[in-house]
């Protein structure tokens, strides 16, 4: 009785390796080949009519939850919406130095002083704009993975049953898979990397590590069940200047590498991910620094100069805001990659979170967050080719990356904020005292009539306070994908 | 119900702070969800560096006062969801054929008036005056004209000559400014 149950047990075993295994042998060879099946289309396309379905139990549940009485039936709050002031309450651009209640000209101190600066403040603890940039974005409704499941505990058995068969259906059909495409991937990248390194330098080498480079990252992508759809390709890099896009995770360096060959450009790192990079770099043109390096910005930039001169090495890539964001917002991008007097091609991406949530903040390790992709849905993008830029004469590099910035957040429909996203998980106070200095310094002018004409001698150095452009009230967060 | 920390509300507590505090219900949702946002660390209450990881805030000059005007007689200097929303209450526009509870003309100025008075003795100083004054000019002006700056505003409103602003005195001075207008906050309701 029992080894007849065993061996069921070890058929069951068996077929299901083999059939998790062939499906995964398939989609690689589907990527070395770059075939499109238009599987993934479809499968998205069932995947958003199960969703609406959900939402349409959750919908008609909801009343009956808040109508019941009994005390031991949670109400929870975290249901309702993120926006708690009216619009025109909240929209004044974070760090706005002037003060609502200025009085031109600076007349006498009086007690009243304090408050609008009472004012801004209550209002910046109710509702500020660059919490919402880091928290992660809310949805328009529940895609049945518990991780967003943040106001319904218990709504109905058929919806549970769904729930649970979605939990199934990734754990243990889509992630094996994936994670076999994924392990296959990496191994092929270190393959290819050695096998072209071996080759002599020359447009052969070029040209093979190029298409190389293309199929690993294809190859990536499918374990990613990444569906990406890439608009205005004309304006896509060639072979030269940089390519700078807004950030959201790890991943967007396999969304970009899919469709062109880039120059990828980081910290060297340690371990299994530092000996991938050191093999790579070896076939493929990647600038990496050891860390000492990467704090003198002079010679990072002079090392990318270097690279940029040469026509045969591929655009670089580089994610100007340094941190990754939630991907509603575009923060303040680093100049460094604009003082290099090369054009700059930007791409916006933007991600729909209802498939999966890319923006790496949600999980603490990188394990965390590639064990959450790797178990979500979907990853579905649009990335968005933007026409070159170049620095205009007479425009320092803060104001060109400025520009830049602002032409990505309007393509991708993502709301611009004009602050350094370093701040955020930097617990040392420089940002803060700079601009701390700077409200203290408008507050001087505005409520004291000066009896001296001698100026601060500690004025803040202003290279990072670049100039907004005013405040477009059409850039707004419209998350794509709205079926 | 006092400062226990709350993890989630149950509808009877959300009918207490209605009462308490004036918010309909789905603006006590929205705080709430604003509580737990910032709320970092899971613990049902907040500290001080959890205000202070507000950007907007840290540089605001009297950003710590406001922070700390939050966590006054709160035990282990944490700040649980009702004192969170009790404080935030004050700054509800205050309407005119409405029972104000907590947002009255003089719930308003008593918080501006706490910013003063550091040692929270119900009475301003001129050094208090000197102090705040400093808090948000920083460098920019010279001790000896905030000096004569504070001197000269006590001067001004301490009418019965006792060399402090008190509460009353500080609520006659400001009688002339637009205090609803400027401490009320309009909550989507």
């Amino acid at each position: 009785m029992l080894t007849t149950a065993a061996s069921i047990l070890v058929a069951i075993v068996k077929y299901y390796a083999i059939f998790e295994s062939s499906v995964a042998f398939f989609i690689i060879l589907e990527g070395i080949l770059n075939i499109h099946l238009g599987i993934r289309s479809t499968y998205i396309k069932c995947l958003l009519k199960v969703f609406k379905f959900g939402n349409n139990r959750v919908e008609v549940k909801r009343p009956v939850i808040e109508l019941t009485q009994k005390p031991e039936r949670v109400w929870n709050a975290m249901a309702a919406e993120e926006k708690v002031l009216e619009d025109d309450e909240v929209y004044h651009k974070p760090l706005e130095v002037e003060l609502k209640y200025k009085t031109t000209p600076p007349s006498d101190f009086k007690l009243q002083n304090v408050l609008p600066l009472i004012q801004t403040a209550m209002k910046d603890i109710v509702e500020d704009e660059v919490t919402k940039a880091f928290d992660a974005e809310g949805l328009p409704y529940w895609n049945m993975l518990t991780r967003t499941n943040k106001g319904y505990q218990y709504i109905s058995f058929r919806l549970s049953v769904i729930w649970f068969a979605g939990w199934w259906f990734r754990h243990f059909i889509l992630f094996p898979v994936r994670f076999m495409i994924a392990i296959a991937g990496q191994i092929l990248l270190v393959l290819s990397a050695m096998l072209c390194s071996r080759l002599p330098a020359g447009k052969v080498k070029t040209a093979i590590s190029r298409y190389a480079t293309k199929v690993t990252f294809r190859i990536l992508a499918r374990a990613l069940s990444l569906h990406a759809t890439y608009h205005d390709r004309k304006n896509m890099a060639k072979r030269d200047g940089i390519c700078v896009a807004n950030h959201t995770s790890p991943i967007d360096v396999i969304v970009l590498s899919c469709d062109n060959v880039y120059a990828f450009v980081g910290q060297q790192g340690s371990g299994l991910f530092g000996f991938i990079q050191k093999e790579i770099a070896k076939a493929f043109s990647h600038i990496w620094f050891e860390r000492a390096e990467s704090k003198d910005r002079g010679a990072v930039v002079a090392r990318m100069k270097d690279h940029v001169k040469d026509p045969n090495k591929p655009t670089i890539l580089i994610f100007p805001e340094g941190a990754c964001v939630n991907n509603t917002s575009v923060l303040m991008f680093k100049k460094g990659g604009f003082e290099l007097d090369s054009p700059v091609y930007p791409v916006a991406i933007r991600y729909n979170p209802v498939f999966g949530d890319a923006f790496w903040g949600a999980q603490p390790t990188m394990q965390a967050h590639i064990w959450s992709m790797l178990t979500s849905w979907a990853i579905v993008c649009d990335v968005w080719y933007l026409p070159v830029m170049n620095k205009l004469p007479g425009e320092d590099a803060a104001s060109f990356a400025n520009r830049t910035r602002l032409e990505i957040a309007k393509r991708g429909g993502m709301v611009d904020i004009d602050w350094d996203p370093r701040f955020y998980s930097d617990d040392k106070n420089v940002e803060v005292s700079r601009w701390r200095l700077k409200q203290q310094q408008i507050l001087s002018e505005t409520m004291v009539q000066r009896k001296t004409n001698a100026t601060p001698e500690t004025f803040p150095e202003t290279d990072t306070l670049v100039k907004n452009a005013p405040p477009d009230p059409d850039v707004r967060n419209t998350p794509i994908g709205r079926v | 119900m006092g400062n226990r920390a709350t993890i989630v509300l149950d509808k009877s507590e959300v009918d207490e702070i209605e009462e308490e505090t004036g918010f309909t219900p789905s603006q006590i949702a929205r705080l709430y969800n604003r509580f737990t946002a910032l709320d970092k660390s899971g613990s049902g209450s907040l500290s001080r560096a959890d205000f202070l990881r507000i950007p907007e805030l840290a540089i605001n000059p009297l950003g710590d006062r406001i922070v700390h005007s939050f966590f006054k007689g709160c035990p282990d200097d944490q700040v649980n969801f009702r004192q969170f929303i009790k404080v935030l209450s004050i700054f509800r526009p205050a309407r005119r054929n409405h029972d104000p509870v907590k947002n009255t003309w003089q719930n308003k100025l008593k918080f501006a008036f706490q910013m003063y008075d550091l040692d929270e003795d119900n009475k301003v100083s001129v050094d208090e005056i000197l102090t705040v004054l400093q808090m948000m000019v920083g460098v920019n002006i010279p001790d000896d004209q905030l000096q004569s700056i504070a001197e000269r505003t006590l001067q001004e409103n301490d009418k019965d000559r006792d060399g402090f602003i008190t509460l009353e005195e500080f609520l006659t001075a400001m009688e002339t400014s637009d205090v609803d207008n400027r401490l009320s906050l309009r909550f989507l309701s």
